[in-house]
């Protein structure tokens, strides 16, 4: 076993036993009833934890390649003990400073493309804003319940999913040639430039309406329906679609961010620490992927994530609270 | 980089505003939580009391709390914890002041298109950082 990989269990196993400590501990604290107190750890230890678990989620968010702000929701609404309504407040900004930070250098390299983003990101952004009313507005069990079934969903997505590197685009269609989308990148893997363009834009700006609506109200990026609908369905080549995906965020996240800031949504305590968490990991997971086999890991990310949404469908549901 | 793979004048223009706004927006969240919790101001509502009602639904928390909801948090500035919220208003309303400078930029090359699109957008993030519209229950 190469020391990379070793270094990787180890993270997951210390992922593991943090969460299985804090299973233990509101355990306890509901047998001895101090619930309402919060627990029995003194308050600057959850900050402390808090950013640890969001460190190494980071870490392993990168490596597997799935998007933070998608982890961060399930997982920590199942094993925290912070209600749902700060824990999407906080994954929506965990997302949305995932994406200002790499924002800006994939748009200089040319790879988030402004003119693809545009449309999309209106359309994701409006309904990011319906999303977060209605997440805000609904109780919380049915909330967990469809965050739950939504998880299972995006893990099928993500396991099942195939993305293809340069699709063939025969025809632009009529709307994305009004609006000029399309472009030229340099592919470093084939040392050479490729051009691109774009097909089926009415379908894939109404799949947005249904991206953008979830992402508000589960408070999750959604990295994990971007790619598939800008690569598979609009044709965009795959670096080009990834780009655009997380500078797509940007936008959305905004939006449904600030439906939540202005609801009192967002709790400095839990958002700080998450957000340094996983912006720190995510630079220390971008030096791991050079030497790590991202598959392995991708898959443990996954199954994880299964557990995260199962056990949020079953909280929701009352059946493990 | 050759010519023709050069990003388009209004995605370098957006990319650096971006930048700019949001190493502010991160450099101001962790200068306002280290203020928040060292107690340096005083907050609304003790940092030690939190624990006390994150398990609430955010309704019952400001219902306990008073915390200050939308924008009433701006009179109250000089308190720790809403301190903390600057950067996190910094990092959102990055988005919109990039539509902003990119704006002029669509119109001088006549992308008509293109400017409906930024000017609703804007309009629209401007509609959800004026706290006119929130969900509840």
């Amino acid at each position: 076993m190469s020391r990379t990989l070793r270094r990787l269990f180890f993270l997951i196993a210390v992922v593991a036993m943090v969460i299985g400590f804090y299973s233990i501990a509101l355990g306890e604290e509901e047998a001895v009833e101090v619930v309402q107190k919060g627990s029995s750890i003194v308050w600057w230890m959850w900050p402390i934890i808090l950013f640890v678990f969001t460190f190494l989620l980071g870490i392993l968010a990168v490596v597997a390649g799935v998007g933070g702000g998608v982890l961060f929701v399930p997982i920590v609404s199942s094993f925290f003990p912070f209600n749902l309504d700060f824990v999407r407040g906080a994954g929506l900004l965990v997302a949305l400073t995932g994406a200002l930070s790499a924002g800006p250098g994939l748009l200089k390299r040319g790879l988030a493309n402004l003119r693809l983003a545009l449309p999309m990101a209106l359309i994701a952004s409006t309904c990011s804003i319906f999303g977060a009313m209605v997440g805000l507005a609904l109780p919380t069990n049915v909330v967990q319940t469809a965050l739950g079934g939504t998880i299972i969903m995006i893990v099928i997505i993500m396991a099942t999913a195939k993305r293809s590197d340069f699709p063939t685009v025969e025809k632009a269609d009529t709307l994305s040639t009004v609006l000029r989308i399309s472009g030229i990148y340099y592919e470093e893997s084939a040392g050479k430039e490729i051009n691109w363009q774009i097909h089926r834009t009415p379908l894939g700006l109404a799949l947005f309406v249904l991206i953008g609506f979830m992402a508000g109200m589960f408070g999750l990026g959604a990295g994990w329906a971007n790619v598939p609908v800008l690569n598979l369905l609009l044709g965009a080549p795959l670096k080009i679609s990834v780009a655009t995906s997380v500078f797509l965020l940007s936008i959305t996240d905004t939006a449904a961010a600030w439906v939540y800031v202005n609801k009192g949504a967002v709790l400095p305590l839990i958002a700080a620490p998450s957000v340094a968490g996983m912006m720190l990991g995510t630079r220390i997971g971008v030096r791991i992927l050079a030497k790590a086999k991202p598959k392995a890991v991708k898959w443990i990310v996954i199954s994880f994530l299964f557990l995260a949404g199962f056990r949020a469908l079953l909280k929701g549901l009352g059946i493990w609270g | 980089m050759s010519n023709k793979t050069k990003p388009s004048e209004e995605q370098l223009l957006y990319a650096s505003v971006l930048q700019k706004i949001s190493l502010g927006g991160l450099g101001l969240l962790v200068i306002g939580f280290i203020v928040y919790v060292s107690g340096i101001l005083p907050p609304i509502v003790p940092v030690s009391k939190i624990p006390e009602y994150w398990g609430l639904r955010v309704d019952e928390f400001i219902e306990k709390t008073n915390m200050p909801v939308g924008w009433n948090w701006v009179p109250y500035i000089t308190h720790g914890d809403i301190l903390s919220f600057l950067g996190i208003i910094l990092l959102a309303a990055g988005t919109v002041v990039c539509f902003a400078v990119v704006l002029p930029a669509f119109m001088r090359k006549k992308d008509t298109p293109f400017v409906i699109i930024v000017v609703i957008q804007i309009l629209i993030l401007l509609l959800a950082a004026s706290g006119f519209v929130t969900g509840g229950h």
